[in-house]
Order: C-alpha cells, then sequence, then structure tokens
C-alpha cells in the first residue's frame, strides 16, 4: 500500500503548493501520507473508523498550520506528531469519561488463530494494543513507540507522572501476557 | 519466555513502524469539503441576493400588471387638458356629500367650489358605488397620495362641488405613488386624486363649468390620455430607449401597464 509521489515533484516543492493552498498538492500529500498516519491513528483507536475520525481531524490540521512548518527537522515527522496530538485530542473527548478496565476483568481473550499468530506480524500486534482499554493505550503508545517522557505524557495526556508510569507498567504486563501467549501457540503449532 | 520491557517495545516498534493502512475514500472528501466548505459558502450569499432582487422586481411588475382596474385619472400635461372633461361615473347618481368629504378631506385649498383656479385648486374626483366601498377605497388613498393640509372650505363646498369640478394637479411622484396604492379593493373604481400645485404650469386644472349632467358619459369615452399618458411622457423625458423601464397604455378600464424593461427583465404586453 505504498502511496508513491509522482517523480517530477518533491517534497518541498508539494509543501510549497500546499502552503499556498493548491488543492491537487494537498491531495497528493495526503496521499503520500495518509498510510502511514492511519497506522498511526490506529494505534491510538479502538478501530479503524476510530482512528479514520482522527486521521481526518489531523490532516485538516497539517493543512491548516502548513504555514507553521519552517522545514526544520522531517517533514514526516511534523505530520506525524500532528497525528498523535490529534488522537490524543481525540481520545479525550471521547473516551474521559471511559472507565480503565483491565483486559482480564473484563474477561478478554485475545482470540487465537494458529496460522495467524505463528506470524505474529504488525496486525496481530495491531489489534493487542487496540484491545487495551484506552488510557493505557495512549501511555504505551507515547513512551513504548513514540519516545515520550512519562513528564511528557503527563503534560500531553493530562495525567500525573505517576499515573503514566503505572498505566505503562499495567500496559507492558496485559501485552507480554498476550504475546507470549501467541508466540506459545506458535511454538505449539510448529512443532 | 520471559520478554523484558524493552525487548517488548522493540518488537512492537520495528513490526508497527513500516505499517500502513489504506483509509477509506470519504476521508479525503472529508477533509477537501472541510478545507474547501468555506469558500464555496461565500460565494453563495451574492447568487441569493441577486435571486431576491430578481424575486422582488417580478412581484412589483406583475401587481402592476394585475391592477389595471384601478383607474386613476389625470391629465397627461397641463394646457392639453384644460378643459378636458374628467369623468365621474355614478350609477348611482350624484355623489354623497359624506362621501365627498371623507375623500377630500386632505384637499388643500379650495376658493371657489365650481370653479377652480388652474394654479391653486385641487380637487378629486370621486366615483363610487356605494358609500361602503368608498370608505374602504379611499382611505389608504387620501392619506397616502396627499400631504397637503386639509382646509374646512372642501367640506363645506363639497355638495356643490362633487360633479362639476375635476380637477387634478398632481406632480409625477405623486402621481405615481397613487398608482402604486396596492390597495385590495382594486375593483372599486374610486379616485382620491389630488396634490399640491407647487409645480406651477406643468400641472393643470380642469373644471367643468358646464354642463353637469352630461359630463359622466362624454368622459369616459375621452379618457385618451390619463395618467398613464402622463407617465408615459414623464418616462419617455428620461428614458430613451424604444422599450421603456415601465409603459402604459390607456385601455376601456383605465390605464395598464403593458411594459416592464429592467435591462435584463423585459415584459412586454401585446395590444
Amino acid at each position: 500500500m505504498m502511496f508513491l509521489q509522482p517523480k517530477h515533484i518533491t517534497t518541498e516543492e508539494l509543501i510549497t503548493r500546499c502552503k499556498a493552498g493548491e488543492r491537487k498538492a494537498q491531495e497528493l500529500l495526503y496521499k503520500q501520507y495518509a498510510g502511514k498516519m492511519l497506522a498511526v491513528c490506529m494505534r491510538y483507536a479502538t478501530d479503524k473508523m476510530e482512528a479514520e475520525d482522527m486521521l481526518q481531524n489531523g490532516f485538516i490540521k497539517v493543512f491548516q498550520k502548513m504555514a507553521d512548518y519552517r522545514g526544520e527537522g522531517s517533514f514526516e515527522g511534523w505530520v506525524r506528531r500532528i497525528m498523535v496530538h490529534s488522537s490524543i485530542e481525540y481520545y479525550r473527548k471521547h473516551h474521559k469519561m471511559m472507565q480503565v478496565v483491565d483486559m482480564e476483568e473484563s474477561g478478554y481473550e485475545i482470540p487465537v488463530n494458529p496460522v495467524a499468530s505463528a506470524n505474529l506480524d504488525a496486525k496481530d500486534l495491531m489489534a493487542l494494543i487496540q484491545k487495551l482499554s484506552p488510557g493505557y493505550r495512549m501511555v504505551f503508545n507515547l513512551y513504548a513507540l513514540e519516545g515520550y517522557s512519562h513528564k511528557e505524557i503527563a503534560e500531553i495526556a493530562g495525567i500525573t507522572e505517576g499515573a503514566s508510569k503505572s498505566q505503562l507498567s499495567r500496559a507492558r504486563t496485559i501485552l507480554k501476557e498476550q504475546v507470549e501467549k501467541m508466540e506459545g501457540n506458535r511454538y505449539e503449532y510448529a512443532r | 519466555m520471559n520478554m523484558q520491557d524493552n525487548e517488548m517495545d522493540q518488537l512492537f516498534r520495528a513490526k508497527l513502524d513500516s505499517y500502513e493502512v489504506e483509509p477509506s475514500a470519504k476521508v479525503w472528501a472529508n477533509i477537501s469539503d472541510e478545507l474547501g466548505g468555506g469558500k464555496q459558502r461565500k460565494s453563495i450569499v451574492p447568487m441569493l441576493r441577486i435571486a431576491a432582487s430578481v424575486v422582488v422586481v417580478i412581484s412589483a411588475g406583475l401587481f402592476f400588471l394585475v391592477k389595471k382596474q384601478v383607474n386613476v385619472e389625470q391629465p397627461a400635461s397641463g394646457k392639453k387638458l384644460a378643459g378636458v372633461v374628467i369623468p365621474v361615473v355614478k350609477p348611482t347618481g350624484s355623489v354623497q356629500p359624506g362621501s365627498i368629504n371623507q375623500t377630500v378631506n386632505t384637499v388643500p385649498q379650495i376658493q371657489p367650489a365650481v370653479n377652480v383656479q388652474p394654479k391653486q385648486g385641487l380637487a378629486a374626483v370621486v366615483r363610487n358605488n356605494t358609500a361602503q366601498q368608498q370608505a374602504g377605497a379611499t382611505r389608504p388613498a387620501t392619506t397616502n397620495t396627499v400631504q397637503v393640509p386639509v382646509t374646512n372650505t372642501v367640506q363645506t363646498q363639497a355638495p356643490i362641488t362633487p360633479p362639476q369640478t375635476l380637477i387634478a394637479a398632481i406632480d409625477p411622484p405623486k402621481a405615481s405613488d397613487a398608482h402604486a396604492m396596492p390597495d385590495g379593493p382594486i375593483a372599486i373604481p374610486t379616485n382620491a386624486i389630488a396634490g399640491d400645485n407647487s409645480k406651477g404650469n406643468e400641472l393643470a386644472l380642469a373644471t367643468t363649468p358646464a354642463d353637469e349632467d352630461n359630463k359622466p358619459t362624454q368622459a369616459k369615452k375621452r379618457k385618451a390620455t390619463g395618467l398613464g399618458g402622463f407617465l408615459n411622457k414623464v418616462i419617455a423625458a428620461v428614458d430613451k430607449r424604444d422599450d421603456k423601464i415601465i409603459e402604459f397604455t390607456d385601455t376601456d378600464e383605465g390605464d395598464a401597464i403593458t411594459g416592464i424593461n429592467l435591462g435584463i427583465l423585459k415584459v412586454k404586453k401585446q395590444k
């Protein structure tokens, strides 16, 4: 699912044209990054539909704030940060009232497909993340995948540093269990 | 299989970093709408304004076309009409004094009842079938068309005046006001024409000192130039086009608008 950019247009050119508000350039830029950014958003979402809402809000912000991008750092990193913030904003809007419920407490079990779990590919890991409760999911994403510190997470997510640490710990425990289960299945399947 | 925290983070990062999911087509459509929505909405506003003004103009035009049953009689021009008898059509006979008062009560000074001086006098033509009809019809006419103070003279002389004195001294704007009266009782041939004669010679008065009895029937036939003709001349002086902005034609029932030309919108009734 690669969105290939036409060879004759560089990213810099595309950015310049997007800053001028050119719709065609905006579309090309969107197509170039949408797939990757949707994958980012999906980690913060419960399902693809929710992730698409986050992606939509994120891209609208990207185009509105395009003038703020001064060419410092990678453009993709800039877009990605906007997506992460858009996702968190979405989460805070829609999940603030949600109770934090452990998968174990809710009796949740990842359905194990022996063939699929043998590969343990991105899709499986994505499924595991999406099944986490929103709070755990967000902290794990920000810390483990985006590289934010607990202090930064506390600011972004509006929680305390301590809460960030404890939620990360819980999230890791749950994920580890699930991953080992899957790998165990793979082991049994391979044997 | 005791996985370390770092190992697990690494696993997720490695697997998910290159992961891509194609979004559905509606996402871009929504983004595009959101980004372009403002511009589209802006462009609709002037269109609505134009549409609204066209509707207003058309309905005004239709109103005039429909209104031909109202007769507003008036000299086309002063000199030409001197001596012309303006009809007083009253099937029921003489005009009621009371109703005259009602109609004319805003007319300014009229010194002689019968022979009205051209430059001073004003009069009203009142034609009504019933007093009741008249009451309804004249109310708006007098209040709207005439802004001249009321004098007692008219009232006291009213009984003598009605049949024979027909004067219209109206300056153009007032005339059009009178014509434009959109009031209900269109079918009632009641008119109150009055005005100040500050325009001087342009506006004329017509009095018919003689032959009061014949007047009504004569007048009807000779109504070659009424308000419509007068307005046509005024408009012709301003609007040099072949199709004037508004054209009147005399008909048996009175003046009617037979053409409207607003540039882009042209309506013409063929007679």
